[in-house]
Parts: C-alpha cells; structure tokens; sequence
C-alpha cells in the first residue's frame, strides 16, 4: 500500500545570529542585535526571562551563563542562576517575528560601550547552540529572504548607511521607502494591462471583444515609454546625488587653480607654489554644499611639457576633465587673454563649462570688462557663464565671500542638474539604468497606435519589458546581482 | 486492436508487461495508441467500447492554442489528429490574418465519424486490446508500486503501469436545475469506487465543474433568417500526414441571444445551481454558463451563439455559447427566446457536471504519480479541460507508462528521464509545466498566450520540433519518419538556399519593389520578412522557390518573419536551461534551508519541484526563496565533492569568511 506521507521532519535549521551594530571602541552604549528563532533562548540565558513584552525596553541584568570545562576542554551550559556574576546592566528589547525587521524574532541589547563587556556578551553569545556571529549583510538578507523589502529597499538601506550629506540621505530614504518599486509597479501594472489587451485579441479572435483593444494597448504602451524615457533621461540626477557632482578645475599651469581648490576646500590640500607645474597629479577634495555631495578634482596644468611625469600628470587631467559633471575653465585676467589651443578646444567641446578669471583683483572695472569681452570673443560662446575670482591674500574676509559667490553659482548649476531627482522615483544605479533602458527599447518597438506590426510581435516586445522591469525590483530575476547587493552591507547591517 | 477479452487468459501471463488504459476517452486514445507504438501490451479498459473516441461536449477540435497541442500530438504519431481529418465538416484556420505563430486550426466534427475514425485506427494496432468494464480499486505491492487494476465485477488485470483518463466520470454529478444525478455523461454511470479509493490513499483531491448546453433539433430550426458561417475553401488538414480533406464540408449557424433571454435568465437565478451554492466545484473562467455570462456582464445586451450541425447525417445541432445548468422549464423559455430557434425542440438539456480531480502538483514530468510509481493520470483528472489538452496528456503519459516497463529505445528508464519536451519545445511542456508546478485552480485551458517562446511554437513547424525526439523514445512509426525525413530535408535545403539568394536595392527598385537604397545586398531570407514583399514578392524574384511546397514556403517566411526575435529568445533559452539543469534532489529537505518562510517551505515540500527552473515558477515563490534554494544547491555540491576521498580533507569552508571592513560602501567613500 501506499507509504506513509513522511512530514514529521520539522527540523528547522535555521541559525540565530547577532552581531555588534555600533562602531568598535569605546562608546557610552553600544547595540547588539539578534535575529532567528531562539533569541529568547539567549534571553532566558542571560536573564532568567522566559520571555518579554514585545517592543519594550526593559532594564535587565544580564548574568554570565557558560563556563568552559577544563578537564575536557569543552564548554558547559549552566542553567541560569541568579548567583552568576552580572556582565552588565542592560536594556533588553524583543521584537517577535514576523512583525520585525528581519521577519523573524529579534532581540536588541543595549550594553555599555566597552569592548570587555561586548566581548564578553558575544564570547557567552557564541556559545549557545545553532549561535554564531552575523555574516556582512546577514540581516538584511534575512529581512529579504522573508520578503520583508525588495532589492531597491535593499539599495536605499545600502545608499542610507553610505549617505555623508541631506540629499544623498533624502534620496536613499525614498528610495528605501519603496519610491522606485511604487513608480515600477505602476509601469508593470500599466504595461500587463497593454499586454492582457494583445494578448485577449489573439486568444479570444472568435468572441466578440472591443475591436480597439490592440490601439489602446499601444497607447498605453507610448504613455508607459514617454514616462520611461524621462525617468532615463533624468537617470543620472540621482546618480549624482548617490555618488555625488563631480567637478574638475583645469586651466594652463600657474593659473590657480590649486589656491582656488584649497580656498573651497577651506584647508590646503593642494600644495601652493608660485612654481608653474607644481599640481603633477589629480587631487579630489568631498565637499557638502548645500547637502550635495560634490567631488573637487584640482589637475595638473596642461602646457607643451616634455617632463615625463608632468606629462602623466596631464594625462589624468583630460581623463578627469572627460569624466566630470561640470568644468571650471581657469584662465588668468591678462589683457590680452593667453588661451592655449587645447584650452581653447576644451572650452568648444563643453558648452557649460564655467569660465573663471583668476586674480581679478588687480584689475579696474573697465579692464577686467575688457578682458571678458575679448575671451567672450576667443571662446565663440554668447551664453558662456563667466566668473570674475578675486582671492586677495591679504583681505580674506573678501576671499571667503567671493568663494561664496562661486558656491553659490555651482550649486545654482547642480540644482538644475538633479531637479528631477528631487521629485520622487528616480534612477539612482547602473543596474536599473540598463534594465530600464531594454525596458525603453522594447516599448519603442512596440511604437505608436499606427504600427501595424503583427499582435503577437508586439505581444513579445511587451513581455521583454515586464519581464525586464521585474528584474528591478527582484520578482522574477535572480543572479549574480544578489552577491554583489548583499557585499554591500558591513556587518550587523 | 484485439478482440474484447473477457476471460483475460492472455492477460494474466507475462503481467509485468502489461499496461492498461482506464476510460477510452481522448486522453485514454492517446495513451493506448502511444504506449502501443511504444511496443507496451496494452489493455484499455472502458465502461463501454461503443462510445471510445466520443465528443462529450461541443462537435469541435481545436482552435488556438489547442490546435497547436492537435499538431504536437501527431507530429509524435498521435492518432487525434488523423481522426479529425476524417471527421471534419468544417475546417478553419483562426487568426488567418494574424502572425503564423497564433495561427490555430479549428475543425467541426460529425461525432460519429469521428469516433468511427478513432475506432478504426485504435484497430490498426495489434498488440491493443479492449477490455469492457470499469476499474473499481488499485492494486499496490509491498513497495507502493502500481500491481493491478481492479474491476468493478471484482476481476484483477495484474499490470505493473496503467494511466487512468476518467474525465468527468470520476465521482461525476450531473446538476439540471435542482436535480442532482451521479453520472459521469447523461445515461453513463460515474466511477465512484474509483474516486472513493483514490481519496483513502491519501492523494490531494478537488472538485472541478464543466457545463453543456442543451442539444437542439436541426430540423426545426428556422435557418431562414440566420447568419452563416463557411470554413476554409480548401480546407487545411491538421495531420502532417493527410494530403487532402476528403469529407464534404458543411457551413454553421451564427444567432444571438435577445433582451428577452437576458430576461428569463435574470428572472430565474434562483433557480440556478451556480449561484445557490448548489454547485462546488470550481468552472472555467473561460468557459462560463449563459447564466454565468450575464450576471458577471450585466452591461452586454447580447451574446453570440454558433449553431454546429453534429453530423452530416445527424440532425443534432449543438449551440455553442448557452452551456447552462439551470431547470429545464427555464431552458426551454431561454431557447424560445432566440432567433431561429422559436421553434426548435431541445433534444437533451444542458447540464452542468462536477467532477474528482487531482492536484496535478503531485504528479512528476512525465505525467505519474510521484506517491505511487507506476500509475499515471491524464484529462480532466488532472484539472484539465478539453479534448486536446486530455489527448496531448494521455500520449506523454502513455509514452512514459511504456517506459516505466522498459519499453524505450533511448534508455531513457535507465536515465529515470521522463519523456517530456520542455516549455521552450512545445505547448505539450507549457501545459504539462504548468500543472505540475501552479496546479490547477480551475479547469486549465491552453492559450497561446501561456507559451513565453510562442514565436517558435508555431502550429506550421510542430513536427520540426517534435517528431525527432518521438523518433527517438520510439514512439513514432516508420511510415512518418520517413515522409518526415523528407520534409525536414526540404525544409534545410529551402532555408540554406534562401540564404544564398541574393539581390541588391537597386535591382528590387527595378522590379517595382521599394526598399532603402542603401546598397547593401539583401538575402531572400531576409526581404522574405519584408512586409511590401513577402513569400509573393520572392516567388516573383526567384521563380525557383516554386520548386518548394507551399508548406516550406510558409514554414520560410515565419522563421523570416521572427528570425531577429528568435535570435534574441535564444538568450532566454539559455538561462531557461541553466535553470533546468540544476536538479533538486527527490529526497531534499526544505527544512534544513535557512531563511525559507513556513509557507514557502511547505509549497516546495508539498510540490517537491524537479529542478530550480520549476522550483521558480511555483506562485508565490520570491526571488529571496529561490536564491536560497540556489546557494543551497551549490553549498550541497561543494559537500558533495569534498567527501570524494581523493580531494584534500580540509577545503575551505563553505561559508565565506568575513569581508573586511573597508569593503562596505561608508569605508569605501569615507567620511
């Protein structure tokens, strides 16, 4: 007959981990989560609590509870005892499962920040069986292995805890908060629906359906690609703000651009010398200007140079001024302008590159109008963004607010470039980028109601694009994608 | 076919070859058929052997999607699409005007010859034989496998495989109005032992419901005023093997319902068995009662009905689109209410029926029992609904029941490989896939829509796909692998040739065709696909194509046709079998898989998917679940090959040690 249905197995093996959440050294207080089905065991170890309210901290001793047996080398469990000696005086809090943040049941324990006492708690922690010490980015993955946040909230915790200024931290928490995912579930809803439309006038051709569906389809599709082909358009912004505005100075040698970078940077990080060709290699300064992240690359001076490193030094100059988000242009106030021909070519291929004067503060009103007049002349630029720089040594009260001013017309210019990203889903990755971009594509193959491509091609195009979306948000698709986003994270998340 | 053998003399010797079919349905056709081709002793069992090969439901075989399941069948030697080439009065290729790939042949059938064909071909096999009873309890040996089929009349047939087809037979209640009969057709007695046993063994089982509309009397039918409806001039056979249609064609009846039906129905619900909780059973959504049709689409003030003739010489006429469940009083006052049919008596009403299936999640790739090696189910019993979904399960299922006694050329017993063409093969794997891995909610119809590589499964080129892997498990006859052999030659001489045929813009400008000037030399592959010239416009060009039949022809132009989506589809193929090859043990504990949640856990316990692929298109499964089925998988092959003695003892351990800080993005940026 029939073998018995063998169900009985209910061996869980899945491990409680815990690992220290707070920064090494010492500290006033220190975290130190758990998360897996025996947290409580850990509990009644420490404290002789069976169990405790849920999400309330509560003062507790936490007693020592395993002892190594030297005779066989092996530890021994000893039940809790209120005579064990005290490790520390702790808030205990108990977040049951699934209602928690990894799905299962967690436990968060607040002791002093001392390394002995934490070592001491992890050392007794480690002991107790199916324990061990978190893996990087464990916790997180269990809260994903449970379904609790999809890869894009994964990110934004990932973009959260690398965050250094207010946008990058806004944009995170948006993105965390399921900002990407809503905007997402939108297309694919709207997209499933075009497809469902195709998909009835092929399957259902002998039953009397609205003969419009594929045009609607098809509108709906364009509708989707337009908003799409936005959001890629404005895809960069918010990898501007994850990884933050680059800037490069660039300028023949000599001109100052080094004095300029440690006045914005407020501190020398740039050697200064009156020698021409001091700068031989690209140095980057992180500044937050009005919560943006902006990287500040001072580059070597570009002249005819046959010294084999100034020569190096030069190239990673073009490579940093080829990779930045905007271009300071330094030229020196001289009458009549000295703009080399790769100066000069630098300026035609970059539009928006701000042209700033250096060491206006020599000059009278009506020379340093001259001098703009004829570089307005030189660069064949009407709407080219001048900045006359006075850095008077001496005066640095005047220096510092004609820094300002600079900032100011900078942040003026990151402003315009990251606007869209302030408002809501944005593109803040690669990974989404190129899976939006298949997404694009397919939809522009779909094309508008007048296409007269057969049903079941387009049917295909549209499938190519959900499935692609999915891809985003994790539904469908997994691969190598999932290693790299769980490296991201440190230990204890 | 053999005689009916009552005394089963023959039957009882040699029993580990035998191999019975139980219900001689479409599903129990196929599987004889294909088990017998197969060289298995095969035994079919039938309540009565009249009626092998019966339509239960509408006159008609397939349409799209099945018509596609119809050309898989007979591209592996399968006899349904042979019969209907017989039995068909009226042939239609549906979606004619749409792309080759959702093109689906359709043909009307006259059911008794229909069954007559059946009959006939079932005969041509020798080592067949039909048996009359009803099987009544299973018997199993020691290890749980399949031993013999018991009947109702208390005889053993001792067998070690047998696949039941029951259909609707299976703990079949039919309800008319109030009235409740166990019956597996009108007038037929249900399987009730049969279900009764199958529940005690413990199998998961559900309730299913189909309905039927009532039969009417052509003759007196007003046809006068009614809209008609012609087939195909000249009809398109389904069988790669037919050459031409032979049976006189006949045209269909097209009328509607009126205000006054959608009246009589609304004024009578109560009565109606689908909404008084009457019936359990879940129905196609697809496939709704007139009843059911007008409440969930209140705002509609007409349905479409076809009238289909039944036979040449039948007078029966079947209404497609009033399947209905409701008294017959009420019945009557619905078809009165119809133009044409003011007068027309109804013959038999329609009725719905309730039905035992099986949740097809317990069920391998090859269509048996995972609980109990041996036994085999196809049809309805599986979820399904219609003839060709039951046909296409009962010949995997009778391929794979032959093999499960040693009965294959490829040593696919040996293998434990089933034979079962996958999703990217056939609408066959789509169907089988998904019952096995989502189960059946409700009745599971096939759709084109279901099939992700539609494009490549076009009904035009089922035997290019399909009819070599048949060659291979032996289930294909000589007669059709050697027109076969023909055709796929044709069919490579045609592509190659077309890829050497070149032509540049300027010389198509000359013929009067507009294409880029570009300069680029074109291939008659390609301008095939071009919609200004197409298979006319390369006839014209190279006149030698005449040379190829119009079936190569076609079969060249939809490969044109999608050639730069096939070419991209390969990809996705690739993962697809990435996937399938990592196999999950049968015995894997799902328990001892970190981070899976309870309800994933028991799915996958419950389902026990064959290999990661599958294991990723059961619902409900996250992306999360199916990583960690994945890094379990690898972490198990790593154990495996560190217990193989020759390795070093101490391989690194499988958990990776600990990153080192500055690889978190905060240290990474710094601060």
């Amino acid at each position: 007959m029939i073998p018995e249905k063998n169900v009985s197995r209910e061996t869980s093996k899945t491990e409680t981990i815990f690992a220290v959440a707070t920064p090494p050294g010492r500290s006033a207080l220190a975290v130190i989560r758990l998360t897996g089905p025996d947290v409580l065991t850990a509990l009644t170890a420490m404290t002789g609590r069976e169990t405790l309210p849920p999400r309330q901290a509560c003062l507790l001793k936490l007693r020592e509870f395993a002892a190594k047996d030297i005779s066989s080398n092996r530890v021994a469990l000893t039940p809790y005892d209120a005579k064990n000696p005290i490790i520390d005086q702790a808030l205990v809090i108990f977040f049951p499962g699934p209602a928690s943040e990894t799905g299962e049941d967690c436990l968060e324990i607040h002791p002093h920040g001392s390394p002995n006492v934490i070592a001491s708690l992890c050392h007794a922690l480690g002991q107790l069986p199916n324990f061990r010490l978190a893996e990087p980015g464990e916790f997180i993955r269990r809260a994903f292995m449970n379904g609790k946040m999809d890869l894009t909230a994964i990110e934004g915790v990932a973009d959260l805890l690398a965050a250094d200024t207010d946008r990058q931290r806004r944009q995170a928490l948006r993105q965390m908060q399921g900002g990407l995912r809503q905007k997402i579930e939108q297309w694919r809803g709207n997209l499933l629906r075009a497809l469902a439309y195709i998909e009835a006038s092929i399957d259902f051709v002998d039953e009397e359906l609205p003969g419009q569906l594929p045009a609607q389809a098809r509108q709906i599709a364009a509708q989707t690609q337009s908003e799409i082909g936005q959001a890629l358009a404005s895809s960069h912004q918010g990898e501007i703000v994850r990884t933050g505005f680059q800037i490069a100075l660039v300028g023949a040698p000599n001109v100052g651009k080094s004095t300029l970078l440690n006045h914005l940077a407020s501190r020398e990080a740039a050697i200064v010398s009156p020698i021409a060709g001091t700068t031989r290699d690209a140095i980057s300064v992180d500044l937050d200007w009005s919560g943006f992240r902006v990287t500040l690359t001072d580059t070597a001076g570009l002249r005819a140079s046959e010294d084999v490193i100034e020569k190096i030094g030069m190239a990673k100059s073009r490579q940093a001024a080829a990779a930045a988000d905007l271009l300071l242009v330094m030229v020196e106030a001289h009458d009549p302008p000295e703009l080399s021909d790769e100066i000069l070519a630098i300026l035609a291929q970059n539009p928006n590159a701000i042209l700033v004067v250096s060491k206006c503060d020599f000059l009278s009103d009506r020379q340093g109008e001259n001098i703009l007049s004829q570089l307005r002349i030189l660069t064949k630029h009407d709407a080219r963004e001048f900045f006359c720089l006075a850095l008077p040594p001496n005066q640095p009260n005047i220096a510092a607010k004609n820094c300002e001013n600079l900032i100011a017309v900078i942040v003026n210019r990151i402003k315009r470039a990251t606007q869209l990203a302030e408002d809501g889903a944005v593109i803040t990755r690669q990974r989404h980028r190129q899976a939006l971009e298949i997404v694009n594509n397919a939809l522009l193959a779909v094309g508008g109601t007048d296409r007269q491509d057969g049903l079941e091609i387009t049917a295909e195009s549209l499938r190519r694009a959900v499935t692609s979306l999915d891809k985003i948000t994790g539904r469908v698709a997994f691969d190598d994608m999932m290693s790299l986003i769980f490296g991201e994270f440190c230990l204890g998340k | 076919m053999g005689n009916i053998d009552t005394d089963s003399l023959k039957i009882s010797h040699h029993t580990e070859r035998n191999l019975v079919v139980v219900g001689g349905g479409h599903a129990g056709c196929e599987a004889a058929a294909a088990a017998a081709r197969m060289g298995a002793r095969v035994i079919l069992l039938t309540h009565n052997p009249a009626t092998i090969g019966e339509m239960s439901c509408n006159p008609a075989i397939g349409g799209l999607g099945k018509g596609h399941l119809v050309r898989e069948i007979d591209a592996l030697d399968g006899v349904m699409a042979r019969a209907i080439d017989r039995a068909g009065i009226q042939f239609k290729m549906l979606n004619r005007s749409k792309g080759p790939a959702v093109q689906g042949p359709r043909a009307q059938a006259d059911r008794r010859l229909y069954r007559q064909a059946m009959q006939e071909i079932l005969m041509e096999y020798d080592n067949l034989t039909l048996m009359a009873g009803a099987a009544a309890d299973l018997v199993l040996d020691r290890d749980g496998h399949l031993a013999g089929i018991v009947t109702e009349t208390g005889q053993t047939i001792p067998c070690r495989a047998a696949i039941i087809t029951t259909g609707t037979f299976l703990g079949g209640l039919i309800h008319i109005g109030t009235d409740k009969i166990p019956a597996g057709r009108v007038g037929e007695a249900p399987s009730m032992a049969l279900a009764q046993r199958l529940r005690a063994l413990g199998l998961p089982m559900g309730r299913l419901k189909t309905g039927t509309p009532p039969r009417l009397d052509g003759k007196t039918i007003d046809w006068s005023g009614l809209g008609k409806q012609i087939g195909d001039i000249p009809p398109q056979p389904f069988s790669f093997m037919t050459d031409v249609i032979t049976t006189p064609q006949i045209a269909c009846g097209i009328t509607a319902t009126t205000d006054k039906t959608h009246q009589v129905i609304q004024a009578n619900l109560h009565h109606a068995p689908l909404f008084s909780g009457q019936i359990e059973g879940i129905g196609p959504r697809y496939c709704p009662s007139i009843e059911d049709k007008i409440v969930r689409f209140a705002d509609k003030s007409s349905h479409q009905i076809f009238l289909e003739p039944e036979g040449l010489d039948d007078d029966t006429v079947y209404p497609n689109g009033i399947s209905t469940s409701l008294p017959k009083f009420v019945q009557d006052l619905v078809v009165a209410s119809i133009p044409g049919l003011e007068q027309a008596r109804i013959i038999r009403h329609g009725y719905a029926i309730e039905y035992d299936y099986l949740d097809p999640r317990a069920l391998h790739n090859g269509l048996g029992l995972k609980a109990i090696p041996g036994l085999f189910l196809a049809g309805q019993i599986n979820g399904t609904t219609g003839y060709e979904e039951a046909a296409g399960q009962g010949l995997v299922a009778g391929i794979n029941a032959a093999i499960s006694l040693g009965f294959d050329e490829g040593g696919a017993a040996e293998a434990k490989k089933w034979f079962s063409p996958d999703r990217t093969q056939s609408y066959l794997g789509v169907m089988i896939d998904d019952l096995i891995t989502k189960g059946a909610d409700e009745p599971y119809r096939m759709f084109t829509s279901r099939a992700e590589y539609r494009l490549r499964l076009r009904a035009d080129n089922a035997d290019l796909r399909l009819t070599p892997m048949g060659v291979t498990a032996g289930c294909v006859g000589t007669a059709r692998q050697q027109k076969f052999a023909a055709r796929a030659a044709e069919m490579a001489a045609a592509k190659t040739q077309s890829e050497q045929w070149r032509i540049s813009p300027s010389e198509l400008a000359r013929m009067g065709f507009e294409v880029r000037q570009d300069g680029i030399m074109r291939t008659a592959f390609d301008v095939l696909r071009l919609p200004n010239i197409g298979l006319d416009g390369v006839s014209k060009i190279w006149p030698e194509m005449a040379r190829y039949s119009e079936q190569t022809r076609q079969g060249l132009a939809a490969e044109s046709l999608y050639a730069t989506f096939l070419a991209r589809q390969d990809e996705d193929i690739a993962d697809f079998h990435q996937d399938e090859s990592l196999a999950l043990p049968p015995d894997l504990d799902f328990a001892a898989i970190g981070s899976l949640s309870t309800e994933i856990r028991e799915k996958l316990t419950r389902i026990r998917p064959a290999n990661l692929g599958a294991a990723a298109r059961i619902p409900g499964m996250t992306p999360a679940a199916v990583t960690a089925l994945l890094r379990y998988v690898e972490s198990g092959r790593v154990r495996d090959r560190a217990a193989v003695p020759a390795r070093a003892p101490d391989r690194a351990p499988t958990r990776a040690p600990d990153r080192a800080p500055d690889h978190s993005p905060a240290q990474k940026w710094g601060t």
